[in-house]
């Protein structure tokens, strides 16, 4: 049986043959073979002994043939197929990449001071950048937690008059109530206002005081979020005397009701009036989102009857959110606001003056004001990445020429240039993926501190953790920085291939000059990035240096404040309230008493510098003033100013005898003194206040300096309104103590 | 250490015309005439120089294959009814330039080692 052919392949088969044409060659030398046969058997050879013999000369002809077939450049044919990963091959695969792991492992482990510095590095950079990537994720970037959240905007007042004009403010009921009325570009416009509910203590619990909004019918709806139980509140409920009901949080429920399943129809008891609940909203639910004392109560924004008409008194209390018809963009629901708001200013001027409508997306509201420097940190931090990256390749490339013996070795040894390669970017993939590791840990801890030490001001800073979206972009800058890490070396042993003969081995392994001139450039763009750094930390210290430098009005040095919230037995709330001036008295005189305590005080209506600020109207008797004059008020005790060492320009400070019963004083600080009495500075005048549950009424005037209560870094005079104004003590019952004592 | 020295020839070409015992001449000479295919060149090789050289398959075609690479050569397919399809060769312009090439080079050594080998005379 004669098979020439397959004679043939047998012999062809380990050269790199295209398969058409190794099937040529088969083919012609299987005809060659032929030939020979047929000459045999011609010659009277039988055909037998004929093909035996054929098949013998070829075998040791045939000898040579693979391999002189191998020299010719038909037989360099790459199959661009890749092969079928059957089970054997995965096998190899992972074994190959098991082997690949242990070299780099032995590799790292080889130079601990290598691996050491590479890894401090790596953790820092990978570390910083993750924590700041944490806190952009969550405080800027992310979308807000609500169904088709890019159709929810903010609408708010803006004055066009002031400097800067694009700050969103907050909106008159009145307004509100006609923008709602004539609108037709959203699904709904909604209203949140301030509240607050102050448990009684019932059942063995303790008072609480629950953070609430005031919220208006559209409020859930808006928002697309609907009570896992109950119902959301109706236009009724905004009418006062239907709205007694309140909407709770999914937390609130937990853990003030056990979860209980008839929660709906029981009634959270407020010290003024209880509030029946009528619905429980879902465990994710949240508004303001990720705010750091989440609100646990909604309750319906009541428009009193002086609100629904348009009469002299302005009060923008209001903060305004809606949800834009499908199709409609905010750039149309912009023109028909402003429409709208013409319209009011035609029917009533005065209200209108210095006043627009404005409309943006409520995630560009909710992060306005921290987008701009959260993005310049994380530049900033993207700069340290990048110095650690340059760092670290430095690193490796000078390990890389100390490496040169042993990667020389390896390439004698038959290790090719994608080998040696390979080698490279594994170990460096695992300095990177280890560093990432650890660079979490840090990250984690940052996040910590920065939680800590973050201003609650911040939006939705409560939300700050490392999650998924994080933890990819922390393993996809790791397995980045690793790849980058590895060029160095790389780009240096394909500078230095003939380096990599064996011949080599003997000569010093002191770096070359493509190693010098390599390391030099990345020493130059390391400098250069540390230069935009130092130019940017300079710029930040600069501007620091400024803000702490503006005159405060005060010295917060060992200025300590303590919030207080008396704990009260069951039973005894109604005494303790009665009593609120003795308690807060016996207070201040136990905190007196305390060694190292120069001087206590009481403050009410937030401390300075935080920006917490409570407003009252203002009228001086004789004068006509512009509408909306509202002023700052704090109520403390006497030793509030020299606890703050805030110095008096005239008059006096608040003493003993101004007690109630005795003539109302107030002191005022100079912005407001220079505002409303202008000229020549004179006590005794007298003004009278507007606001809201004040029954005060006349009020004698002293200064202070301008105290801050906003910020250092806030103009003073665009706080018009801001004034800090003064009543005596004692002060309500949410008060915070103010006290001076060493450190 | 002797070196002989011989002027206009390619003693590059001589070396590798040597190594390889005239391999390459050999196929182009045997192709200027017409196409053959591989078995009949080792045939004619064979009983041309009477036996004495023999080329075998393992060395034949990839020489076939490199010819074929360099262009001086060139195979076809040619299909004869009844018969197997044979690849014959046949030589290029290219090929033809070089087995004049070859011939001198070839020739000037012969005579070179003629001149050398022929004997004295009185």
């Amino acid at each position: 049986m004669r098979d020439f052919a397959a004679a043939v392949r047998k012999r062809v088969v380990s050269v790199r043959l295209s398969p058409e044409r190794e099937a040529e060659i088969v083919d012609e030398l299987s005809q060659h073979l032929e030939d020979r046969y047929n000459d045999l058997v011609s010659g009277g050879a039988e055909p037998g002994e004929a093909a035996a013999r054929v098949l013998a000369e070829f075998t040791g002809d045939g000898e040579q043939l693979a391999a002189r077939l191998g020299t010719l450049k038909q037989a360099r044919w790459e199959d661009p197929t890749p092969p079928r990963p059957t089970a054997a091959n995965r096998r190899w695969a992972l074994a190959g990449f098991g082997f690949e792991l242990r070299q780099s492992l032995r590799a790292i482990r080889s130079a601990p001071g290598f691996a050491t510095a590479a890894l401090v590095v790596l953790t820092l950079g990978i570390g910083a950048t993750t924590a700041m990537v944490s806190v952009v994720d969550a405080v800027v970037v992310r979308r807000l937690p609500f169904p088709e959240a890019g159709r929810l905007v903010a609408v708010g007042e803006f004055n066009f008059k002031a400097e800067p004009t694009n700050g969103l403010n907050d909106v008159a009921p009145q307004n509100f109530l006609d923008w709602r009325d004539r609108q037709d570009v959203f699904t709904g416009l909604a209203a949140v206002g301030f509240a607050a509910v102050n448990l009684k203590p019932e059942g063995g619990q303790e008072p609480e005081i629950l953070k609430a909004q005031a919220v208006t019918a559209d409020f859930f709806p808006v928002l697309g979020v609907a009570p896992i139980i109950g119902r959301p509140f109706t236009l009724e409920n905004e009418r006062d005397g239907n709205a007694r009901v309140a909407v709770i949080s999914y937390g609130l429920w937990q853990r003030r009701f056990g979860g209980a399943k008839d929660v709906i129809g029981r009634y959270l008891h407020g010290q003024l009036t209880d509030f029946q609940i009528v619905g429980v909203m879902p465990p994710a639910f949240a508004y303001p989102v990720g705010a750091v004392q989440p609100t646990e109560v909604w309750l319906p924004n009541v428009f009193r009857a002086d609100e629904r008409i348009r009469g002299n008194d302005y009060s923008y209390r209001l903060q305004v959110i809606g949800r834009l018809r499908t199709g409609v963009s905010i750039e149309q629901a912009q023109s028909q606001m402003t429409r709208i708001t013409a319209g009011l200013a035609r029917e009533t001027p005065k209200w209108f003056e210095d006043r627009a409508a404005k409309v943006e997306s409520l995630h560009g509201y909710l992060t306005k004001g921290v987008d701009r420097w959260m993005t310049m940190l994380m530049g900033a931090v993207g700069f340290v990445m990048l110095i650690a990256c340059v760092n670290l390749s430095n690193l490796t490339l000078a390990r890389a020429a100390a490496r040169t013996k042993e990667l020389a070795v390896r390439s004698a040894l038959g290790a090719s240039r994608w080998d040696l390669a390979r080698a490279l970017i594994t170990e460096s993939l695992m300095l990177s993926l280890i560093g990432a590791g650890l660079g979490l840990i840090f990250a984690s801890l940052c996040l910590d501190l920065l939680r800590a030490v973050m201003p609650p001001e911040i939006p939705r800073s409560a939300d700050i953790a490392i999650n998924f979206r994080v933890l990819a972009a922390t393993v996809t800058l790791a397995i980045a920085t690793g790849l980058i890490c590895s060029v160095a070396p790389m780009f240096y042993f394909s500078r230095r291939n003939s380096g990599l003969a064996l011949t080599m081995v003997s000569r010093s392994n002191t770096a070359g000059a493509g190693h010098r001139s390599f390391g030099a450039v990345l020493v130059a763009a390391e400098v250069a990035l540390a230069t935009v750094l130092l130019v940017g930390a300079g710029l930040f210290l600069t501007s620091f240096r400024r803000v702490t430098n503006i005159k405060l009005g005060l010295d917060p040095h060992n200025v300590l404040t303590v919030r207080v919230r008396p704990r009260v037995a069951p039973g005894q709330w109604e005494a303790v309230q009665r009593d609120n001036r003795g308690l807060m008295k016996n207070v201040l005189e136990r905190v007196r008493a305390i060694p190292g305590v120069e001087v206590a005080s009481l403050v009410s209506g937030g401390l300075p510098m935080r920006g917490d600020f409570r407003t009252v109207g203002l009228g001086i008797p004789g004068r006509a003033l512009p509408p909306n004059e509202d002023l700052d008020l704090n109520e403390i005790s006497p030793e509030y100013f020299r606890a703050l060492r805030a110095p008096l320009v005239k008059g006096r400070y608040f003493n003993v005898d101004d007690i109630q019963g005795s003539e109302p004083v107030a002191i005022f600080n100079e912005a407001a003194a220079r505002k409303y009495f202008p000229g020549k500075i004179r006590l005794a005048r007298s003004f009278n206040s507007k606001g809201r549950g004040l029954s005060l009424a006349w009020w004698r005037a002293s200064d202070t300096t301008d105290l801050r209560t906003i910020g250092a870094d806030r103009d003073l005079c665009r706080w018009i309104r801001a004034r800090r104004l003064a009543r005596r003590w004692p002060c309500g019952f949410r008060t915070r103590l103010a006290t001076s004592c060493p450190p | 250490m002797y070196y002989l020295l011989m002027t206009g020839i390619d003693t590059r070409g001589l070396d590798r015309e040597l190594k390889k015992g005239s391999a390459e001449l050999l196929i182009l000479s045997l192709l200027e005439a017409r196409a053959r295919h591989g078995y009949e060149l080792s045939k004619l090789i064979e009983s041309r120089s009477g036996g004495t050289l023999i080329f075998h398959i393992d060395s034949l075609y990839p020489l076939l294959y490199r010819l074929e690479e360099r262009g001086w050569i060139k195979g076809t397919w040619v299909e004869n009814a009844g018969e197997r399809r044979r690849r014959c060769y046949k030589v290029t312009a290219e090929g033809k330039r070089e087995l004049v090439r070859q011939r001198e080079t070839w020739a000037t050594f012969v005579e070179a080692v003629r001149c050398v080998t022929g004997g004295e005379h009185a």
